[in-house]
């Protein structure tokens, strides 16, 4: 096993231990501010996999940007040969937003039922009906 | 909580994840690798392909150019979520009674130290400053409308934990101003991504095709690097995005006693 493989096993046993505790955070944890913190740590956890995946073990790979404005034909090839995957990072932007967007909607609907029940315990909220 | 709950759970989190990684394991493969795959190393040598122009994009920022151009279809819909959770958001937090939103606005008992206050004047004007380079840049260097309208976010936030909501409304972004803006933004965007059509090209096409009689966005106006539909897209969506995360945030930060005041006159009338 050479070092690279090491540190990309590591990475990835990282990841989905992060990954678990996550999971384990929206199922157990009581409070809705908990499960939200620990749901929002889980979309992260999905990017950074994401990101990972499009990643090349080369010594030096290069940012998928172009470094000139008029390149030559040995500029793209090099480029090609070099630069890491765009398109993970691509989804990932895309994944990024639509999270956020969720977890505002989510802590809105958070307050308001903070607003109306006065707990955010969501076994008190259950048991209390009407206001 | 029973002992066998405690242990069942992260077993639970551990089967999850194994079916995961075998999941990816099987189908990526031994993940990442020296290689790439094929879809990237096309998008790597066709966005900027000066030489061969039939499938680029005109921009060195290949992922900005797969975000509008290859894939823009998908990042049109994306916007569209966003905006429509703020739209959820403000009508989950809706007043009955507007106007105990001009109540609101607290005298300054409080207020903190000299230093803080200056140095987040300073601060924020640098943020704004900062997000709009982001935004105007996207097309060239790493950045684009997301990354400049969630960089933009913070100065609203640090805004109104520094100083107060009050602070934030007098320097002119207030709500009206956001509702007005992020619809601006979308028209942008529409527009941008309509034109085509008058042209008889497709939908969202950017630059010139040889199926296609649409002669393509300018590239180039003058010394201006534009490429393309790519600056207009970037300028929408950095409206689009800025100006929700300031709806939001001036949404969050309405006083408590505001809504209970509103909460009384609900239960009042049923």
């Amino acid at each position: 096993m050479s070092p690279e493989h090491i540190i990309v096993l590591y990475l990835y046993a990282a990841l989905f231990i992060v990954f678990g505790i996550s999971v384990y955070g929206v199922v157990v944890k009581p409070n809705i501010v908990k499960k939200l913190i620990a749901l929002s740590i889980l979309g992260d956890t999905a990017n950074t996999l994401i990101i990972f995946l499009g990643y090349r073990t080369l010594p030096k790979p290069w940012p998928p940007v172009f470094p000139e404005l008029e390149p030559s034909l040995e500029l793209i090839e090099e480029f090609t040969k070099l630069s890491v995957d765009p398109l993970p990072q691509v989804l990932v932007i895309t994944a990024i937003v639509i999270n956020m967007a969720v977890t505002a909607l989510l802590a809105f609907l958070a307050i308001q039922v903070y607003r109306l029940y006065g707990t955010l315990d969501f076994r008190k909220v259950l048991k209390l009906r009407g206001w | 909580m029973k002992p066998v709950k405690i242990l069942f759970i992260p077993l639970m989190g551990l089967i999850v994840a194994l079916i995961i990684l075998m999941l990816s394991y099987g189908t990526l493969g031994y993940s990442p690798t020296e290689y790439i795959r094929g879809l990237g190393e096309f998008l790597l040598k066709q966005c900027y392909n000066v030489f061969e122009k039939e499938w680029w994009a005109g921009s060195p920022e290949v992922i900005t150019a797969t975000l509008w151009d290859y894939r823009g279809l998908d990042t049109v819909y994306e916007t569209t979520v966003f905006y429509l959770a703020v739209i959820g958001c403000i009508s989950v937090f809706r007043l009955l009674q507007p106007r105990l939103a001009e109540i609101a606005k607290e005298k300054e008992e409080y207020a903190l130290t000299v230093i803080v206050r200056v140095a987040t004047k300073i601060v924020l004007v640098v943020i704004i400053l900062i997000s709009i380079n982001i935004a105007l840049h996207g097309h060239i260097t790493p950045g684009g409308g997301f990354q400049a309208g969630s960089a933009f976010a913070v100065a609203p936030l640090l805004a109104i934990a520094a100083f107060s909501r009050y602070f934030v409304e007098k320097m002119g972004l207030k709500m009206d101003l956001s509702h007005a803006l992020r619809s601006l933004g979308l028209i942008i965007i529409a527009l941008v991504a309509l034109t085509p059509l008058f042209y008889f090209g497709y939908l969202l096409q950017n630059q010139a095709k040889p199926w296609s009689p649409f002669p393509g966005f300018p590239v180039e106006v003058g010394f201006l690097e534009l490429s393309g539909s790519l600056f207009y897209f970037d300028i929408g969506e950095y409206l689009n995005v800025a100006m929700g995360f300031l709806a939001i945030f001036l949404l969050i930060s309405l006083p408590e006693h505001v809504f209970k005041k509103d909460m009384e006159v609900v239960k009042s009338e049923s």
